[in-house]
Parts: structure tokens; sequence; C-alpha cells
């Protein structure tokens, strides 16, 4: 199981389209940083105006997004195309937010993008920490009420929104309930994309899903691809009940991996890996490689 | 029994033509106790009943003999391969020989498996060259048919009688051998499926799978089948400039694959008799995913005549019960 949440309605953030309106969760401020960053960057491929929802704590101006996205706080094409609003701004003096006025405010951020020429908005922000300071748990009813506002003004298909969740500051249910109002869940561009393969990075558990076919052709590829998470602490998962074909000499390629990973005393799991590959390390010998796990088999 | 023979370098390859337990005991027991004696591994792959005997001979110092039931240590020749290249690679120590006793099945064996099992004991000489191994091939002649005994001849350099040792005359050369030993032609029918040349793997997986589902194969089955003619085709497309034709066909049992390669005639290069027989080391090496087809067929054969290379592959078709 790599995506807990919304298995079936996972998009690629490089794929998100004006009127999207998805949530990130994230556990890691690593892989926050690796979606923010393809977020921004898409932005700005994309001709979109980006607005960025602080939190109290935040500093004034785009130095908070580009620190979360881990960009050099010196890119310049980021001049002028970054537009930051403080939720705190819209809490009333109880601490209720103001949705009426924030509607405005975003709407009239949508209509300047437009008239700037810009393609459409594009809003990132954790509204848990934007609308908290950060501190306690989140307020169930007030977020989604947040994300209610959110959603509505997206239909409009002029701007698109990715809210960030951390989950280790979410309990399970308040997780699903904002995962619901949501109609899409963002993931992590994949590290390869062509005809016949797709290897995208997971970050729970860490690692790999990789799905379609690895064979001589792509084995230059797989390899980059183990090569991004091999200084990941602790355990990388594989996920492989997509692959449709695996040859010999992408078996070997994983199974160097899990050798190179034994070395400093860290293990790879191959989960869901379809039957008759479990079949095919076993009668080369390598069910014994030193750091590999095999996980769960897919069902065919 | 001799002791220079074998006692050190590399491979040495005896064949025991033995009519009686008793002639089976008299080659094997001594072998067995000097081996142990020197403190070297020994495994005696032979049938049960011979193990029996062998153990009821050697009393307390059978418990440091490893056994094996010959039939399930390899039942085809490239698991039989593989299987004596683990047990070195498991029980060899630095500066000691180890032994064999490596009885093969020839009884009820069919024709073409007879003959693959001839071309592999042959092949031995060459697949395990080098290895610090004496290996002694016990045939059975009260069961083993006749030719297969006079075969043992021409694939072993020297047989043992009892403990004395008889140069085989007419020992033959193990290139020389296999081609000499051809396995039974079964042609493609005219109304076999077929596509090519090609050059790319997506177009020889895709008529692979297609064949296989065509033929009932489904689930895992279906993807050993898949990636067996995949890996064939990969070894053969490596050569410069090859192209592939491939036929497939259903036979009772099985389902059949050939793999006809053409290369431009500078490039042509003959496959090596025993290319992918030894299986995959800590490195990678061309001949991988050639082992990798043998393992996952019932039989591959390959000859190469002139420019033109053909490998005919069978995989278990979906009425072989052994897999279900």
């Amino acid at each position: 199981m790599v995506q807990p949440h919304g298995v079936r309605r996972r998009v690629h953030v490089g794929e998100l389209q004006p009127g999207d309106h998805a949530c990130l969760l994230f556990e890691s401020d690593e892989e926050r940083a690796s979606i923010l960053r393809d977020f921004v960057l898409g932005g700005l491929d994309a001709q979109d105006k980006i607005l960025y929802l602080s939190g109290e704590d935040d500093p004034p101006g785009p130095g908070a997004l580009l620190d979360e996205c881990r960009l050099d706080g010196t890119l310049t094409a980021l001049d002028g195309r970054v537009e930051v609003v403080r939720l705190a701004e819209f809490r009333s003096g109880h601490g209720q937010l103001e949705a009426a006025a924030l509607l405005r405010r975003l709407r009239g951020a949508a209509r300047r993008s437009r008239e700037e020429g810009y393609r459409a908005l594009r809003v990132a922000g954790e509204p848990c920490a934007a609308l908290h300071g950060g501190h306690g748990l989140p307020d169930v009813p007030r977020l989604l009420r947040y994300e209610a506002l959110l959603a509505e003004e997206f239909s409009s298909g002029e701007t698109l929104a990715v809210c960030q969740y951390d989950i280790r500051r979410c309990d399970p249910a308040a997780l699903d309930a904002f995962e619901s109002a949501h109609a899409r869940s963002v993931v992590a561009d994949p590290l390869v994309r062509t005809a016949d393969l797709v290897v995208a990075r997971t970050y729970r558990p860490q690692g790999l899903r990789i799905e379609g076919v690895v064979d001589a052709g792509s084995h230059r590829r797989l390899r980059d691809a183990l090569g991004s998470v091999a200084a990941v602490r602790g355990e990388v998962c594989l996920e492989m009940s997509g692959v449709e074909f695996l040859d010999l000499g992408g078996l070997r390629l994983l199974m160097t991996f899990a050798r190179a990973r034994a070395a400093r005393h860290r293990t790879v799991e191959l989960s869901g890996l379809p039957r008759h590959l479990l079949q095919v390390i076993t009668v080369v010998g390598w069910d014994r490689t030193p750091g590999l796990r095999l996980g769960a088999v897919h069902a065919c | 029994m001799p002791a220079e023979h074998g006692a050190e370098g590399g491979f040495v390859h005896h064949a025991c033509l033995y009519g009686s337990d008793a002639e089976f005991l008299a080659m094997a027991v001594p072998f067995v106790r000097e081996g142990l004696a020197a403190g070297e591994p020994v495994l005696a792959a032979t049938t049960p009943a011979n193990i029996e005997l062998l153990r009821d001979a050697l009393g307390e110092r059978a418990h440091a003999l490893d056994t094996a039931e010959t039939a399930y240590f390899g039942r085809r020749p490239v698991e039989r391969v593989s299987a004596f290249l683990r047990y070195h690679d498991r029980r060899a120590r630095p500066g000691l020989r180890m032994r064999m006793i490596a009885e093969p099945v020839w009884c009820g064996k069919s024709a073409r498996q007879v003959a693959e099992w001839k071309r592999m004991e042959s092949g031995l000489n060459v697949l395990l060259a080098g290895l610090p191994l004496w290996m002694i091939c016990p045939y059975d002649t009260r069961t083993a048919p006749r030719d297969v005994a006079g075969a043992a001849c021409a694939t072993h350099p020297a047989r043992l009688d009892g403990q004395r040792l008889i140069p085989c005359a007419t020992y033959a050369d193990p290139g020389a051998y296999a081609a000499a030993m051809p396995p039974p032609r079964s042609p493609a029918p005219p109304g076999a499926a077929r596509t090519g040349p090609t050059d790319r793997l997506r177009a020889v997986r895709g008529f692979a799978r297609e064949r296989a589902a065509a033929a009932g194969l489904s689930g895992e089955r279906l993807a050993l089948a898949v990636l067996a003619v995949t890996e064939a085709a990969g070894y053969l497309l490596a050569g410069e400039g090859a192209r592939l034709a491939l036929r497939a066909w259903p036979e009772p049992g099985e389902v059949a694959y050939e793999l006809l390669r053409t290369q431009p005639a500078a490039a042509a290069e003959a496959v090596p008799a025993f290319a992918g027989f030894r299986p995959p080391g800590r490195a990678a090496a061309p001949e991988d995913g050639l082992w990798l087809a043998r393992t996952l067929s019932e039989a591959l054969d390959v000859r190469t005549q002139g420019p033109l290379t053909r490998l005919t592959l069978r995989v278990a078709g979906p009425g072989d019960a052994e897999r279900w």
C-alpha cells in the first residue's frame, strides 16, 4: 500500500489543471518540499500566478514558500509572480474565519492575475498551520468551512490549489475528513515516465512505485530512479504490483541496490511483487540477497 | 584408489559402469572415505537405494556425507548444472578439493531428454572446467539403456572399474559431441503463427504473450512463458545487426517457440554449444538471460548454421499438472 489515502484519485503534481482543488498529505518536510517545488516550478512553466497562504509565524513575503520548497531564495523568475496572503488577517476576534472577506481577497487575486495575463491563479498553503499558528490539534469543522470556501471559488476553473496537511499533526479521522473535502490527492511527479514505464517516488512508505515494463531499453532509467532513493534512511519499499514485465537485468538492478543498502545496514522491501517474479528471484537464488525483504506477493 | 587422479587442480570427470550393488560400493566407498578423511566436502547424488547402501557401508562416517536424491537434484540438465555449481559455492573451502558422486537418472526418460542429458554429461567437461572437483558419474548397467552406457565413454575422459582407472578411447570433444547429438527434429507445422523479422523486444513480448494465451496459459504460467521467450530473444538480439523471425505452435503438453536469428554475414557468430548453462553470478554476464530461458523452459535447443541461428524452446502447456 503506497498511498493509504486516495488511491483512486491520485494526481501527479505536474498534471494539475485549473479548477483542481487537491490535497497534499505529507509526513516529512522532504516530501512536502519535493511536491511543492514541482508545484511552483510547474506554475512558472504554465504561466500561472502563485498565491501563498502564509501562516501566523511566517515571515512576510514569499520567503516562507521558497523555504518550504527548498528553492533558492534568489530565484528571480519568481519576482512579481508570488502573492502572499496571511490567513491570520481573516480571523475574527473570536478566532473565527471571516469567510466572505477571504473569498473577496481570493477573487481579487484571481482577477488581477487574469488582468496581468496569467493563465490561472495557483494557490498553495497549509491551512492547519495558517489558521492555528502551528499550535494544537486542528479544528476540523473550521478547516472544512475554509475548504468549502475554496472549493466554491475554484469551481470557476480559473484557479487551482494544493492544500497541505501534515499527517503527523492530524488524527486519522481528521485526515479522512480533509481528504474527502478534495476531489484529488496530489503525489510527486514520476521520476520516469515513458510509454512503457512509470517510476514514481513514494513517501509513505519511503521508496518507489514501479509500473509497466522494464526491459533492456529502460535499465538506465530504473537505475537512475533507484539512485534517487539511495540516501533514504531505513527501509526503502519498492511497490511492484503494477509491474507488467521485468526482465532478469532489471531484477539484477534491484538486487544490486539491495546489496548496496545492506552494506550500510539498510534494507529494501519488494512489495506487491508479481508471483512469477518471486519464482524467478528464487530460482536464480537471489532470495538470499543481503538487504532484500520480500513482502506480500501481488495476487494475480 | 589412485590418489593422483584429481588430487589437485581442476575438474576431474570419471564414469563408473556398475552392474551390481557390490560394484557400486567398490567404487563409492573408498572414494567417499578418502574424501572425508581428507576433510573434503563429499556429496552423493544418487538413487535412494544407493544412498542407503553407502550409508550402511560407511557406518558412523556417513554423518559427514552430503546426500541428494538424484532425481530431485536438478530435474533437467540446466538445473543439474546449477545444482552442482551451487553445491560447490556453498561448500567450497580454500585449498580443498571436493568430491561428488553424480548419478543421472536415465530410466524412463524420453528420447529427447536422454539426448539432452548425454550432451550435458559431455558439457560438464567444459562447464565445470577449472573447479577443484572430482566427479564420478555412476551408470547402472542393469537399468540404463545400452546406448547410454556406451555414451558414458564418449562423455567422460576416463572411467573407474572399482578402483581401476581406464581411459576412454572414444572420448569426444564436447563441442563436437553436442553438434553430433541434435535433438529429435520437430519442425514448425505449416500453420504455425509467425511474426518478424524484428529487432524489437516489445514485438517479441507481444507475440509470446499472444501465443501463450492462445495455447491456454494464464496468470503466472503465462508471465513465465513470456519471460522465457523474451530473455532468449534478448540474448540473440545482442548480436550486431541481429533480427528475429518468430514462430509458435502448440504441441501436446507444450507450447513451442522458434526464434530464427539472421545477422549480416560479417557479424554472424555461432552460439557456443553450452551457452546459458551457468546460473547468473555476482556480475552480469551476456548468457544470464539464456540461462533463465533454459531454466523456465522444458527444453531449449540452439543451433547455428552459417548466418542463421535457430533457437527452439518449449514451455509446459496448460495441461502440465506438475505446476497446478
